[in-house]
């Protein structure tokens, strides 16, 4: 039997997407024509409010929860290290960050199925090719850097090994001493997808990530000595996914901790934050 | 037009040579006849030379000394290589296979150019992937759309030998099995590293070679062994940048892909494993425009690497990759590894 994503008992929330980021704020319109009985668009004094991840988008955050919002979006957030701050000055509402690889709902999925093997890896591998229009490398490994965290894998280090304008590599360790390696090149011709490889003495993991802004499902495939097991498709953007967490959070007053382990990201890898 | 066989000598018979090499030649029959096998060990020699009903011998020498061998085939282990190589050029064979590496120090690889220089036998590395048809497919499309490769990451995820060894031959001498390495010692950290370039990048770093365009300026950023067995190896040369990993595991799926990165493509070539025949890799590659598909074809590089030898030995040597270049690859792969080694050796304990 399925349930319906928001019971007809829950109210709506008023959401206000800021339109400061034209992409961004398509995304958010993207995500909200998704949610039709979680979200209702209103004004500027709606329940929530959507910034963009943009430069910039601490303050905006601080600005929505004082000007009375009660939970902020923020979509694709770059890693400012201001972020830090809201971490321990903790704003008045609830922020969930909809970000790119880190929000995927496969990624949830593959964490929920594999939470054991996943522990038992010696081995994170990350990769990605970033589109010639798409973030700066740094940024982009500060997403992949993410991803890793929200596998449940508390990263120790992590230090830029190689960087040029095509091509960067960091590696860094778990806190369980699994070796992490991420890279990322620069490229057309490419889908933007991040490719998580997991290796442990007895299985392998192989997780495949979109970008946020596609439906396209991920892929979840767990190889052990007898079988391979696949998890099922998911045919839901990264940023519905966080928006549902919004939705979940301000229903159950639970914070979902996403700012707490953006913050843990930005500590491991300042280098990795734009000044 | 028919021709003979070219007569075969094969220099040391062990798990490579039955899984991979008898298998081969045994669907080139046209082209060769396996003639004499040797091996240290009476009993292997006897009992593959009778698979192959060929002549065993126990010493290089008795080998090379029969007629009936044309062209030799060195797989033997890797220390041994470079001089079996070189007894054999100057025993004035057609035509020489050394299974990769080509040998193990520079000094050895010296030795290999001048015997070549001298006695003009020429000589092929049994780096498969340099052979499969879709690896040469992908490099000429490539090549055609001008892509400068920038980033080149290698991933190779391995179960245990045994199970394509079993599939592709009746195992004789089946390998010890190793015990669980002690990472915590710094000279099991370099060996693990030293010989993983060595035993798998080996068959990479050849088509790496390829891709950029000189590999005078090799700094390693980045090395580590991996538990219970692997390595983690990280490149920079003439600012491109290489990662390469390799694990053994006990999972099964095997994964051998090299990822080619350029401005405007991306070229994905998936291998087999080693051992099997099963056909040639493929090779993706994507622009904004398209993405066209090399492969599979019938063929994998095993078959496509006799194909070579026979062509060089029976049209001469000018079909032959030159030994520079071959010494090139293995100088590139030496400096990877000893560099890589000694990072992986000064890494803090864990
Ligand atoms: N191309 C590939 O896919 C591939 C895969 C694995 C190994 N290899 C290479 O193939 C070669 C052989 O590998 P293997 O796994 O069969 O090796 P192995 O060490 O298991 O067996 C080699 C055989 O050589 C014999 N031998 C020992 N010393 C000798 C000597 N001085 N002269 C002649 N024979 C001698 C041994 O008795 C054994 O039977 C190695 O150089 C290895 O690097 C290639």
């Amino acid at each position: 039997m399925t349930t319906p994503t928001a019971s007809a008992a829950s109210t709506a929330s008023t959401v206000h997407v800021e339109p400061a980021d034209p992409l961004r704020a398509a995304a958010a319109a993207a995500a909200l024509a998704a949610l039709p009985l979680s979200f209702t668009e209103a004004g500027r004094d709606a329940k929530v409010i959507v910034v963009a991840g943009s430069g910039g988008w601490v303050d905006r955050v601080r600005a929505a929860a004082s000007a009375g919002a009660q939970g902020v979006i923020v979509t694709d957030p770059l890693p400012a290290p201001g972020a830090s701050a809201l971490a321990t000055d903790t704003p008045a509402c609830i922020v969930v960050l909809a970000e790119t690889w880190a929000s995927s709902p496969m990624l949830r999925a593959a964490v929920h199925q594999f939470g054991e093997p996943i522990a038992r890896t010696r081995l994170i591998d990350a990769r990605s090719v970033e589109p010639t229009t798409g973030r700066d490398l740094p940024a982009v490994i500060f997403a992949q850097l993410r991803a890793v965290q929200s596998l449940g894998i508390e990263v120790s280090t992590l230090a830029i090994a190689a960087q040029s304008t095509s091509s960067i590599l960091a590696i860094g360790r778990s806190a369980s001493g699994a070796r992490i390696v991420l890279s990322a090149a620069r490229g057309d011709g490419v889908d933007g997808t991040l490719d998580l490889l997991l290796v442990a003495a007895d299985e392998v993991i192989r997780i495949d990530l979109p970008d946020s802004r596609t439906a396209r499902p991920g892929r979840a495939v767990l190889t052990s000595a007898t079988a391979a097991v696949e998890l099922p498709t998911i045919w839901e953007t990264a940023h519905r996914n966080s928006w549902r967490a919004l939705h979940d959070a301000l229903e159950s007053g639970l914070e979902p901790g996403h700012i707490a382990m953006f913050a843990a990201a930005l500590a491991v890898a300042p280098a990795l934050a734009e000044a | 037009m028919t021709r003979e066989p070219l007569g075969v000598g094969i220099v040391g018979a062990g798990p490579v040579v039955q899984a991979i090499h008898l298998p081969t030649l045994a669907r080139l029959g046209e082209l060769f006849e396996v003639r004499n096998v040797m091996d240290v060990n009476p009993d292997v020699a006897a009992a593959v030379a009778g698979r192959a009903g060929a002549s065993p011998s126990t010493s290089i020498d008795e080998l090379l000394a029969d007629d009936g061998v044309e062209v030799v085939a060195i797989c033997s282990p890797s220390a041994f290589h470079a001089p079996q190589v070189i007894a054999a050029m100057r025993a004035g064979k057609r035509a020489v296979l050394c299974e990769k590496p080509f040998a193990t120090d520079r000094e050895q690889a010296e030795l290999i150019a001048e015997a070549s220089r001298e006695t003009g036998v020429p000589v092929i590395v049994g780096a498969m992937h340099t052979y499969d048809p879709a690896w040469l497919a992908g490099i000429a499309e490539w090549e055609s759309l001008g892509a400068d490769a920038h980033t080149i990451r290698s991933r190779v995820v391995l179960p245990p030998n045994s199970r394509f060894e079993t599939s592709a031959t009746e195992v004789l001498t089946p390998r010890p099995s190793s015990g669980l390495p002690d990472l915590g010692d710094p000279s099991v950290r370099a060996q693990m590293v030293f010989g993983g370039v060595l035993g798998l990048a080996v068959h990479d770093l050849p088509l790496v070679r390829r891709l950029i365009p000189a590999t005078d300026e090799v700094a390693v950023v980045s090395a580590s062994a991996l538990s219970p067995w692997g390595y983690e190896v990280g490149l920079t040369a003439n600012g491109r940048l290489v990662h390469a990993i390799g694990a053994l595991t006990e999972q099964w799926r095997p994964t051998w892909e090299l990822e080619v990165v350029s401005d405007h493509a991306r070229m994905l070539l998936e291998f087999p494993p080693s051992y099997v025949h099963a056909g040639s890799a493929t090779a993706t590659i994507a622009t904004s425009a398209r993405t066209v598909r090399f492969g599979p074809y019938p063929h994998n590089g095993y078959e496509g690497e006799w194909r070579a030898l026979h062509a060089i030995a029976t049209t001469g040597s000018a079909a032959a990759p030159s030994v520079e270049s071959l010494i090139d690859d293995l100088v590139f792969i030496l400096e990877v590894a000893s560099a890589a080694s000694a990072t992986a050796r000064r890494e803090e304990a864990r």
